[in-house]
């Protein structure tokens, strides 16, 4: 069950028309894009489930609307073989092979091809073994004020979303930045102009009028450079 | 799959625009902490326990205080005066009797941490809606400060204020007040 109490969230600005989440086309474009389970092959999966319960991937107003938003969950699972676990796997594979080869009284030796062939084999078998972990990541969309809130701050997994609403919707997130954002309240005053040519503030200019963004990198403040190191001998100063 | 379209950079090469407005709202909070919405509606923002500075100019990049009320301390004025700027901090933003509490990290404007009113409502689906509502709510009164802020940032009135805040910044800090003499 979706909660908000406490969230961290990063948001988007809708980057065109999306269908109403009060229509068909909504549920379809979310439906084609829905979850799918990892295939015996595949190490990372993903696409839309309900936000109340990952397991469900059938969508409807009731489970998609909470007030004015539209909820829906990216559900991301993923797989990793353990590289330890692989290479053990190998080093007893080729020991069984080196075995065999000599109790035939045959030599022992494997080209580039077969060490890669055995590699992929092993790793597909333990590919099939090995538990995906699970991870939903909940997206607020408000289709007519054009917002997306994503319920989480990876840098990763934003750009996964982003990626799968533009397969989604054929429409991009645009993160609102605080240049973006200001670009946005700015829109149609004067002062918009003046955004693209800020500078950088200085808010440590010396007394004296030493501009430290015109120091650069040059000399440190009197405080933060170096000091000697003092031993204390225990002999009076 | 297709790849998302991105822009060269979303902050449009301002990384410092964010930590600019963070680090003057820090100082507004200490110098007047209410702004007011056009229908009169008072917000106050007050800084909590959580500060990081980064800059480059100084031997430490990073300067975290945490823990108590590091807005008062004078260990964060130095971190103001060696050139560093607000990137992160704990805010508290109250309306009327509603408080909030959350960590804004100033360049990207990502919220986290947010806490919300404890929500009215019979259901657990009503208090969803009511903190959907709140969150609104909240989103509006941060956009508040950042529109305070632009009107000052983009006029030329910018330089007396960041004036006042250097001027701030080497005045003695609430710890240092305090401290016996």
């Amino acid at each position: 069950m979706l909660t908000l109490r406490s969230q961290s969230f990063r948001r988007y600005r809708i980057g065109g028309r999306i269908p109403s989440p009060h229509s068909d086309e909504f549920y379809q474009a979310v439906r084609d894009r829905k979850f799918l389970p990892l295939t015996p092959s595949e190490e990372r999966t993903y696409g839309w489930a309900t936000v109340d319960n990952l397991l469900i991937t059938d969508f409807d107003m009731e489970s998609v609307m909470r007030g004015n938003w539209a909820a829906l969950g990216l559900r991301v699972d993923r797989r990793r073989v353990n590289n330890k676990l692989l290479r053990a796997h190998i080093d007893l594979e080729l020991i069984a092979r080196r075995k065999a080869a000599e109790d035939a009284g045959s030599r022992f030796k494997l080209g580039r091809d077969e060490r890669k062939q055995i590699r992929e084999d092993l790793h597909a078998e333990l590919l099939k073994q090995t538990s995906p972990s699970v991870d939903i990541v909940p997206v607020l969309m408000h289709s007519k004020r054009r917002v997306a809130h994503v319920l989480a701050l990876g840098k990763g997994v934003n750009d996964l979303v982003r990626v799968h609403f533009l397969d989604t919707f054929g429409v991009e997130l645009v993160p609102l930045t605080p240049w973006r954002r200001s670009q946005e309240l700015l829109e149609g005053a004067p002062a918009l102009e003046r955004l693209d040519d800020l500078h950088r503030t200085d808010f440590a200019r010396a007394p004296g009028g030493t501009d430290a963004a015109s120091r650069g990198v040059g000399p440190l403040a009197l405080e933060d450079r170096p000091r000697p190191i003092v031993r204390d001998t225990g002999a009076p100063s | 799959m297709i790849a998302p379209i991105r822009a060269v950079d979303d902050r449009g090469g301002m990384d410092y625009l964010g930590p600019e407005f963070l680090t003057w709202l820090w100082w507004r909070a200490e110098a007047d902490p209410c702004f007011r919405h056009e229908d009169g509606t008072e917000v106050f923002v007050h800084f909590d326990e959580h500060l990081e500075f980064r800059g480059e100019r100084s031997a430490a990049r990073r300067v975290i205080l945490r823990t108590g009320m590091p807005g008062a301390s004078m260990e964060a004025r130095a971190a103001l005066r060696s050139g560093k700027t607000l990137v992160s901090a704990r805010i508290l933003m109250a309306r009327g009797e509603d408080e909030v509490r959350f960590t804004l990290r100033a360049e990207d404007l990502d919220i986290s941490g947010l806490r919300l009113p404890a929500p009215e409502g019979d259901t657990p689906y009503d208090r969803l809606v009511a903190c959907l509502d709140a969150q609104d709510q909240f989103v509006d009164d941060l956009e508040l400060c950042l529109k305070t802020f632009l009107a000052t940032r983009l006029e030329p009135r910018w330089e007396e204020e960041v004036e006042t805040i250097r001027r701030w910044s080497r005045q003695p800090s609430q710890d240092e007040i305090a401290l016996p003499a």
